[in-house]
């Protein structure tokens, strides 16, 4: 099993348009998380070319922030409200990617994404072959969305493709691999902005 | 195999199945509006659902085995919170905790658990993350599935023109929309069969990455997630689909369109029906709401009428079940959920017995 991680922070919003703006109709309206995961795809899309057969979507806080953007607004959108559900968020992303597919968009906070990733490991493991787990964190304004691409070549090693973003990921990488590799379900207990 | 091998669930048809299944044998009196578990929403929705969950829960049969517990909701307790909070201060998404209540109230202390938000597909989307979980060694998974209609859900699909000013009619020519509704919902799946068991066939899933449904791709899409169903549609016919049906144009003519498409060669082709216009439009909860009347129907060998829809829109092709038509007997029942994002999701159900 090989895991590659890919992060990208994005500046939101950017102010000119994408460079994948004519793959997704009204690019516009994308709300932070929505635009950082089309954004990464984009950046790294020659590294990304064996497309998966699951993504798992993996949110930490769901959609709280755009849900709180939505409801402080007195004047409803309707293309606000439709990116109060968390897995709209990757619709972008598969537009961009031109990829359609099973996404599952699993919740389990505060180990949302270790929880997907752990998931993703024992999907693939079984057979389903490279499984990608897609995720979002930090603010509204510079979000850093994620991808971490298992597949099924290989002894399990990490690997990164971006600099790490999230503090201490480096020394705790074994912490969570040992993590995602016990079946128990007891909570993370190591450190890291994974679990906020 | 895996099979259902227990349920129960709480509408606004009543707290059990059977209240539900008498109520769809009727025409509806909409004078009550009764689509909501409380009308005073005087409970928060936290504790609300997870009342609700906890009385279902009451009226399943688990038996003791390694077990892994899925809990499928859309906005789970946002409404809550989000008001009164700051962006920055929400750090947990709004589902977990409410699994967690359930699990201290029920004592249960599951192997697995996690929450699945694929929006309105989100109860078969958990259906088969359960099924890879019983492949993987678990004994029995609980689905837990729960959706509230909150005034943060309310403005919402009002600003998206999705709610009807009049009744729900799915299917007909001039439908305008849905009512929401509350609803709770619990299913035991298994490898092992009990003597109630019915087969629940691998859940297809699919994502077209389309914000809002759209009738030309989401059909494909849903073409897509119900060919990725064994032997489906060609080595197992089916004779009653349980449509999502939500009564918006574009909903129904994407499912019609599909099915037309799917069954076109089948020479016994599947006649179409949906719950909503009873119960209203449940969300995430609509999926295990119809796989429970599924399995009703196989077992009663009974299907149930869109009662609402007294004529279909003649641009439609498949066969509905409109007031008064029944079909001839039910080996096989599909029941499909279209979610935004595209989202789609489909299941087939058949006897324990049927072929392997």
């Amino acid at each position: 099993m090989r895991l590659t991680h890919f992060s990208y922070q994005v500046d939101f919003p950017t102010g000119f348009p994408p460079d994948w703006a004519n793959y997704v109709d009204r690019w516009y309206q994308l709300d932070a998380p929505a635009f950082a995961l089309a954004e990464l795809f984009w950046l790294n899309r020659k590294s990304l070319m064996k497309f998966p057969e699951w993504i798992f979507l993996c949110s930490p806080g769901a959609s709280n922030i755009t849900d709180a953007e939505f409801a402080r607004n007195p004047q409803p959108s309707p293309a606000k409200f439709v990116h109060t559900l968390p897995n709209i968020r990757s619709a972008a992303l598969l537009q961009v990617m031109q990829w359609a597919g099973p996404v599952l968009c699993l919740q389990n906070d505060p180990n949302t994404i270790l929880t997907g990733l752990r998931e993703a490991l024992t999907l693939s493991e079984n057979g389903a072959g490279t499984v990608w787990v897609a995720s979002v964190t930090g603010g509204a304004r510079e979000p850093t969305a994620h991808l971490f691409v298992i597949d099924e070549t290989g002894k399990l090693k990490i690997e990164k493709t971006a600099l790490p973003v999230m503090a201490n990921d480096m020394a705790h990488d074994n912490d969570w691999l040992s993590w995602i590799l016990n079946k128990k379900s007891e909570p993370f207990r190591g450190s890291g902005l994974w679990i906020e | 195999m895996i099979h259902i091998n227990s349920y129960a669930c709480a509408t606004a048809a009543g707290d059990s199945t059977a209240s539900l299944w008498q109520e769809l044998q009727n025409p509806p009196d909409y004078s009550k509006r009764e689509f909501l578990f409380h009308g005073d929403r005087s409970p928060v929705v936290r504790q609300l659902l997870t009342e609700k969950l906890t009385m279902c829960f009451q009226n399943v049969e688990l038996p003791a085995g390694r077990l892994g517990v899925i809990l499928a909701s859309t906005k789970g307790f946002s409404n809550d919170f989000i008001r009164d909070a700051e962006a920055t201060e929400i750090k947990v998404d709004p589902l977990t905790p409410l699994l967690d209540d359930f699990l201290a109230r029920t004592g249960l202390t599951p192997e697995r658990r996690l929450c699945v938000s694929n929006a309105c597909s989100s109860s078969l989307a958990a259906m088969r993350l359960a099924q890879f979980w019983l492949n993987e060694g678990l004994d029995q998974v609980l689905i837990l599935a729960a959706d509230a209609v909150t005034p943060f859900v309310e403005k919402g699909f009002q600003s998206l023109n999705l709610i009807t000013k009049d009744y729900p009619r799915p299917f007909a020519g001039d439908r305008a929309g849905f009512f929401l509704g509350e609803a709770a919902a619990c299913l035991v799946l298994s490898k092992d069969r009990v003597p109630t068991s019915v087969r629940l066939l691998p859940v297809g899933l699919d994502t077209e990455g389309s914000a809002v449904t759209r009738t030309g791709s989401s059909s494909q899409s849903l073409i897509r997630a119900v060919s990725r169903i064994p032997g489906v549609p060609r080595a197992r016919s089916i004779d009653l689909v349980i449509a999502h049906g939500t009564g918006t144009p574009v909903n129904d003519s994407t499912e019609d369109l599909a099915y037309a498409t799917l069954f076109n060669a089948s020479l016994m082709k599947p006649s179409l029906t949906g719950s909503k216009w009873r119960i209203g439009h449940t969300l995430a909860v609509s999926g295990a709401i119809d796989t429970i009347l599924a399995c009703e129907a196989l077992k009663r060998n009974e299907s149930f009428c869109l009662q609402t829809t007294e004529r279909i829109d003649p641009a439609l092709q498949c066969d509905y079940l409109t007031p008064g038509k029944k079909t001839a007997s039910i080996l096989r029942v599909l029941i499909s959920s279209l979610g935004f994002g595209g989202m789609h999701a489909a299941a087939v159900i058949e006897p324990p017995a049927a072929l392997a």
